[in-house]
């Protein structure tokens, strides 16, 4: 018989996150079978789900629990660290992409002196140095912020971000079912969604460099569709179906970044709506495009560093 | 000097806690029958305070631990290694000796 209440499985849930991967498992088995012991030990009247409740409070919460699970005395608590740990690895990524994204749109000036700027470029060393640089710069301000407002343990409002979970069967069959349709959509009807009529006639204007990308999006459809099969197939939380859900996200990310340095993503013909419209919003078609793209981005680095943390930690098990 | 009567009870009974444990597991015992147990000796602890003691004291060699797999569900049951014998030695001789030196000095100025 497993925990039947909600707040029961996120408090394993929880568990398994903050702990490392190599003693989640023990940790987590031990503590629901403190819970089961208590809960039959109640008397038989109390609703399961409130019993399970009782019998969680009388464990504290998952991050005091992971404190005093620490084998020596410490200044630095273990859920504190492991948060320190992930919102480093977030913001560094955060950071690292709008760097290259500066780099690669030709800065040659910070946008935030002393935070924010192009990586030198000037030669393989210089690169790794000023990459070097923003992940210790990241450290020494996320450690600041720690210590300044959470003194040796973690800050109130800063708590490890949670990783993503395992998939339902039935979020998988909607997600199938939306790739179908993205599928149609990029396929048999791009020329005709993505495209100026007139005069009865349709003319598309998705660049050539844009369209030159769609097989690699197919691909990153494809992964995605895969890792929907392997979760349908029963194995939702799977190593499989994590790192699947990675490799689409770099895929992705790769895509992205292909499209926002692409010499042109639309091409609105001339010969329909007359050059000076054309041009207009050709740029601001471009634009847009563009910050959607880098907003696409910087989720998907997001989204990458916690499906990367949660294949470490599915490989683990 | 005013003083939280409960919170040096509270502090004076998790003190004592390891060796009142390992006394109770002479035998095999899962961790809500140690509870159990402990709480009917007046050692009304919280499962949240005997899993992290038990896990150390486990790591440490004090205590084996082996999940029995006859019960309807399995349950951990942790007994007293050869070496938790010795450190459960240690420790009542220890505690004897504070437990002594305490009252002589609180004789002192009772008598």
């Amino acid at each position: 018989m497993s925990l039947t209440s909600p707040q029961a499985r996120a408090y394993l849930e929880r568990l398994r996150d903050l702990l490392p991967a190599s003693e989640a498992e023990r940790v987590v088995a031990e503590v629901e079978s403190l819970i089961h012991e208590r809960v039959e030990a109640m008397s038989p009247g109390i609703p399961a789900a409130q019993a399970e409740e009782r019998a969680l409070a009388r464990l504290g919460v998952p991050e005091a629990l992971i404190d005093t699970l620490a084998e020596q005395p410490i200044s630095v608590g273990v859920s504190a660290r492991r948060s320190f740990a992930r919102w480093w690895c977030v913001l560094a990524a955060c950071h690292l992409l709008l760097s290259v994204a500066l780099t690669m749109a030709g800065a040659t000036r910070p946008a935030v002196p002393g935070l924010l700027g192009p990586l030198a470029m000037g030669s393989v060393v210089a690169t790794l140095t000023s990459a070097l640089g923003v992940l210790l710069l990241d450290a020494g301000l996320l450690f600041a912020w720690f210590a300044l407002s959470g003194g040796w343990g973690r800050p109130g409002r800063l708590g490890a971000p949670d990783l993503p979970r395992g998939w339902s069967r039935g979020e998988a069959w909607r997600t199938l079912v939306l790739l179908a349709l993205l599928a149609v959509i990029l396929h048999p009807l791009r020329d005709r969604i993505f495209a100026v009529r007139s005069d009865g006639r349709s003319v598309p204007f998705l660049a050539n460099d844009l369209v030159g990308l769609l097989p690699w999006l197919d691909a990153v459809l494809a992964l995605v569709a895969l890792r929907c099969a392997v979760v349908l197939a029963g194995r939702g939380a799977s190593a499989l179906a994590h790192g699947l859900d990675l490799l689409a996200g770099a895929l992705g990310l790769y895509l992205l970044v292909r499209a926002a340095t692409a010499s042109s993503v639309v091409d609105l013909p001339r010969e329909v709506l007359g050059g000076p419209t054309a041009e207009v919003l050709n740029n601001v078609l471009t634009r847009v495009l563009l910050t959607v793209a880098l907003a696409m981005a910087l989720f998907l680095c997001v989204g990458l560093v916690r499906r990367a943390l949660r294949l470490k930690q599915a490989l683990g098990r | 000097m005013s003083m939280d009567d409960r919170h040096v009870e509270v502090e004076l009974r998790r003190g004592v806690l390891p060796l009142v444990t390992l006394c109770l597991l002479e035998e095999p015992r899962y961790g809500y029958d140690l509870i159990r147990l402990l709480a009917l000796r007046g050692f009304d602890i919280e499962e949240g305070t005997l899993y992290p003691l038990l896990r150390r004291l486990e790591s440490q060699g004090v205590l084996v631990a082996a999940w029995e797999p006859s019960a309807a569900r399995p349950r951990k049951y942790y007994s007293l290694s050869p070496a938790g014998r010795e450190a459960r030695a240690s420790l009542a001789a220890l505690w004897r000796r504070v437990r002594d030196a305490t009252d002589e000095i609180v004789m002192e100025v009772e008598s």
